[in-house]
């Protein structure tokens, strides 16, 4: 396979990246690992389901349009197909079984990022998901991911969310939000301006409030409670830094629990290609360092969208179209002289927008209090069902990265690569070190990024030997 | 081939859906519609434990819907270790749970 530009994600930054670099000249692949364009936000229901106008989500009419674009004669949209790493300059894919290479002048890594995964006693059991994995299931399958559910987490995406899960029919109990409405008070200056954003706001309130949905502010979730799967959710009260009061606990009978506290970035595959990575204070974690034209340390490497930093959709759009015209300037289909002013005026939405984004994520980030596992016998590593009082006590016994804590309790060694324990493993090592987080390094990744097959890994062996 | 009545079914009844498909889940049937996933076949009807977990056997439903945790794997026609939320069902598929082994088919 060839192209001038290759793109790693479909989502609102990997579409936008796409469009640009082909209206600058330029051929263009696209590798989702997806069924369909649109990544999370702009996910949707398939063509075979048939769902009133009524219940689509204001998204719907945007990714339609986005998704149109990418008809364009130089884009090639290649779904299914995971992009697992680089070698020699080749971006390697895994689609359809088979591994294949793609040589492409220029790439763009728009992977996004996920729910943070936080644990508590009881996160393990069916039942508890991501707010975004509930979201996915109710607005995509049309499936209640369970009847009546609990929504616990930090910020404005628990919203939409909340919308979705209501428009799929599903009852939802409360609306569990751990910062307080007063806490919001001193970033009112940072906010001022950004009315598009409060008339979204405003309506999913209104949505709420009709269906009677009561939102409980300063709380956390502290606990699922069932046998086999969730019967219950346990919240509480927190202090400053989002820490369970004692004595506040109050039990909700929920058979579902979504939990929503934030993003962490898909930085793997970037990191993977060398891609220079930055501690971000706020979020608490590691996101790729772009140039301003959404460059990377590394030539003819371009990223956008969340993984430079969580900013939602709208930073995304912006900063696919710029790295998508850098791109093509790399790839020498356009003139850097031609797409210079576009590339100013985009900078400075995007520095207008990052005012609005700066200021949620301060004011929804995570404190260290999420991080309080109430039991030592609370799962942190899903994968390799490592608890977090194992983690305690190697770290007790000198470990202190997150390559000795996984090499010594596998930690981080399952499926999922420490993609859901990485982040709390760091947190843990940090409190009981007393260090900072930003003195915990993101760990070296290597290809592939991803599980694929052993025979993929060989067939490359084969074509290079 | 009959169908088992469904204990429960999850699916928002207001939706219109593909054609209906008939899968197996351990050798016994399961009604699935055109275009859904296989983590939204299984869930609909009550399959809130899609494994259970190699070293402590505890039951797993799906956690992030997306790709990225890796646990809803299933078995789909004899390849393991596949992520449920990715997959979309086709006639005559056949989805085996796993059960007390999941990652340790990885490779």
């Amino acid at each position: 396979m060839q192209a001038d530009i290759a793109v790693v994600g479909a989502g609102p930054g990997g579409m936008a990246a796409a469009v640009a670099a082909a209206e600058a000249g330029a051929s263009v692949i696209v590798l989702d690992e997806y069924g369909k364009p649109g990544g999370q936000f702009f996910k949707r229901t398939g063509e075979e389901f048939s769902v009133a106008r009524t219940r689509r989500t204001r998204e719907h009419e945007r990714g339609e349009a986005l998704r149109a674009k990418l008809a364009h004669p130089r884009i090639a949209v290649l779904s299914r197909a995971l992009a697992w790493g680089r070698l020699d300059g080749d971006l390697m894919i895994f689609h359809d079984g088979r591994s294949e290479a793609l040589q492409a002048k220029a790439l763009v890594i728009a992977t996004g990022a996920h729910d943070r995964p936080v644990a508590f006693p009881g996160w393990t059991l069916p039942g508890v998901m991501t707010a975004g994995g509930a979201q996915t299931l109710a607005k995509t399958q049309w499936v209640k991911p369970a009847q009546r559910m609990l929504l616990a987490g930090a910020g404005p995406f628990l919203l939409p969310v909340s919308q979705s899960l209501l428009r799929a029919e599903v009852s939802i109990a409360a609306l569990v939000e751990i910062t307080k409405p007063r806490d919001w008070l001193p970033h009112i200056g940072s906010l001022w301006g950004q009315w598009p954003r409060f008339a979204e706001a405003f309506d999913y309130k209104r949505e709420l409030r009709r269906a009677g949905v009561p939102t409980i502010y300063g709380h956390k979730i502290v606990r699922a409670l069932g046998e086999s799967k969730v019967e219950g959710a346990v919240i509480a009260q927190v202090d400053h830094a989002w820490r369970a009061i004692a004595g506040t606990e109050r039990t909700i009978a929920v058979d579902g629990i979504a939990i929503g506290y934030g993003f962490l970035p898909n930085i793997e595959l970037a990191a993977s290609c060398g891609c220079a990575l930055r501690y971000d204070a706020p979020a608490r974690a590691w996101f790729v360092q772009c140039t301003p034209d959404m460059g990377t340390n590394v030539a003819g490497v371009f990223v956008a969208g969340e993984i430079t930093g969580i900013a939602g959709s709208a930073v995304a759009l912006v900063e696919g179209e710029m790295a998508g015209l850098a791109a093509a300037a790399h790839a020498g289909t356009v003139a850097a002289g031609p797409i210079r002013a576009r590339q100013r005026t985009l900078a400075r939405e995007r520095a207008h927008l990052y005012r609005f984004a700066d200021a949620l994520n301060v004011l929804f980030g995570p404190r260290p209090g999420l991080w309080e596992f109430l039991k030592d016998d609370t799962t942190i590593c899903r994968c390799e069902e490592v608890t977090a009082g194992e983690i305690a006590g190697c770290i007790e016994d000198g470990c202190s990265s997150l390559k000795a804590v996984k090499d010594w309790t596998r930690a981080g060694m399952g499926l999922c690569q420490g993609r859901m324990c990485r982040s709390m493993v760091s947190e843990i090592i940090a409190a009981q070190r007393m260090t900072e987080l930003s003195s915990i390094p993101f760990p070296q990744i290597r290809p592939p990024i991803k599980p694929v097959p052993i025979s993929a890994l060989l067939e490359r062996e084969g074509a290079t030997s | 081939m009959a169908t088992e009545a469904p204990a429960c079914d999850l699916r928002v009844a207001a939706i219109g859906r593909g054609a209906p498909v008939l899968v197996t889940v351990d050798g016994r049937p399961l009604q699935a519609f055109e275009g859904e996933s296989v983590l939204a076949a299984l869930w609909a009807q009550g399959a809130s434990s899609l494994h259970t977990t190699a070293r402590t056997h505890q039951p797993r439903g799906f956690f992030c819907g997306m790709g990225v945790c890796f646990d809803c794997l299933v078995t789909i026609d004899g390849i393991p270790n596949l992520r449920a939320c990715l997959e979309t069902v086709h006639a005559g598929m056949a989805i085996t749970l796993q059960r007390d082994a999941g990652h340790a088919h990885a490779g």
